[in-house]
């Protein structure tokens, strides 16, 4: 339960950096998204399980601040979990520093592009009062965001593998193992 | 794909099961009581963040321009001189009355009945350009309203209302539009909008009014929330294109819309 909560703080206090500090400090703070970041941390250290419950509480608070149907982000963080999970199991074999920087990338691009594909969708079908504009400089966002989510999450990497062993690569030697 | 959805059957079932519920429960205002705890247990934190973060950018900011760095130098040694003198919580109140005096001072002017708010946090959606407040129905905002800041300039339009905090949508944002009108000879009407989240645009103007650089714009009182004469920005450029009928005037808002920390809505005029 403590863990619980102190991920959920975690993911509280990505969203208020992001809201409160980085929209308030200009534009190439607007290109780190910290809830994301922090989610692909979690899933790759934690369960599917967690990284879901998760991504629900992260959803939920950027949905009660968005102009957006109400919704939309729990609905896209859950998908985007489900897409990188499949794509973890079925590509990613080991947890590298490749592994996460692939993973980053995917996030972020699929994390935008089912926001921008639900949002034009319920806009069109009248079901939803604004919606996101696709045109060049969205474009350019999102690929900002796909380079500078990808450096954070680098130097996160960097720092998690420096202090601690979960990333780094174990060998089993066979005289060892056979005691 | 197949094989996940299999294996983790359970978890997708409750996770969509949780997450129709809480669209169900929004949707009818059920969750409205829940809601407003969560936004009211955020709002000091965010109100604190919020001015901390622009007081930073602006402090920062200044290290950026190196074209006014001795001007720049000259501030910065008064401002060290000032804050010797004055402790911080000192400083801030001073700051916001002087932002609230004169936007008080011409809302009673012309006698309009407003609510003072403060900006709890900037919109969480990439491209669009919106700021929470903490007012809203409860304090009489509803949809439609105008927001001003500084001395009584118009900055954008109540876009969303709940019973404690409200949403704004500012001039600069790509979907918003107001009725505005050039104080020139021909009073040219035309309509504001944002461009690229940046600046401002006045479209539909017609091809023959004739108008000049650095005029002001204001709200031309076509829209039925919005008191007409409320300052919008000033042309910074115009544009005509052969063959269209109408022109293009871009507009230097005469508001920062990035520093905003304090603005009031006008429920009546």
């Amino acid at each position: 339960m403590r863990k619980y909560i102190l991920i959920s703080s975690l993911i509280i206090l990505a969203f208020l950096i992001q809201i409160n500090i980085f929209n308030f400090l200009g534009s190439f703070f607007q290109y780190i998204n910290p809830i994301l970041i922090t989610l692909v941390i979690i899933f790759l250290f934690s369960s599917l399980k967690n990284t879901v419950i998760f991504a629900l509480v992260g959803g939920f608070f950027l949905d009660l601040y968005s102009v957006l149907s109400f919704g939309i982000y729990s609905f896209t963080l859950l998908l985007m979990i489900l897409f990188i999970y499949y794509f973890f199991q079925k590509y990613i074999t080991n947890r590298s520093f490749y592994s996460f920087l692939l993973i980053s990338v995917i996030s972020t691009f699929f994390f935008y592009f089912i926001i921008s594909f639900v949002s034009v969708l319920l806009y069109n079908f009248n079901m939803a009062a604004y919606s996101i504009t696709i045109n060049t400089n969205y474009l350019l966002f999102v690929l900002g965001q796909i380079i500078l989510n990808s450096f954070v999450i680098a130097i996160i990497y960097l720092l998690l593998h420096f202090l601690s062993d979960r990333l780094k690569t174990n060998f089993i030697i066979k005289d060892n193992f056979h005691g | 794909m197949p094989n996940i959805f299999r294996e983790n059957k359970h978890i997708f079932i409750v996770v969509a099961a949780v997450l129709i519920l809480l669209i169900f429960l929004h949707s009818f205002k059920i969750l409205s009581p829940i809601e407003k705890v969560i936004t009211g247990a955020l709002k000091p934190i965010q109100t604190t963040l919020s001015s901390g973060s622009n007081t930073f950018k602006n402090f920062f900011g200044k290290f950026s321009d190196f074209n006014n760095l001795s001007d720049e130098n000259e501030e910065l040694k008064k401002q060290i001189q000032q804050l010797t003198i004055e402790n911080s919580a000192t400083k801030t109140l001073i700051e916001e009355n002087k932002i609230i005096d004169p936007q008080i001072k011409k809302l009673q002017e012309k006698n309009y009945n407003y609510i003072l708010s403060r900006v709890i946090s900037k919109g969480v959606d990439p491209t669009f350009k919106t700021m929470m407040i903490n007012q809203g129905s409860d304090q009489g905002i509803s949809v439609g309203m105008p927001v001003v800041a500084d001395e009584m300039i118009l900055i954008g339009k109540i876009i969303e209302v709940e019973s404690n905090r409200s949403q704004v949508m500012l001039l600069n944002d790509t979907r918003s539009s107001t009725a505005s009108q050039i104080q020139n000879e021909d009073v040219t009407m035309g309509l504001i909008s944002g461009e690229f989240g940046l600046s401002l645009k006045m479209e539909l103007i017609l091809k023959e009014d004739k108008f000049d650089i650095d005029q002001t714009v204001i709200t031309s009182g076509l829209e039925n929330t919005i008191p007409k004469g409320l300052l919008i920005g000033r042309i910074e450029s115009i544009k005509v294109q052969p063959g269209e009928f109408f022109q293009t005037a871009y507009i230097y808002p005469l508001s920062d819309y990035e520093k905003i920390q304090i603005v009031s809505v006008i429920t009546s005029f």
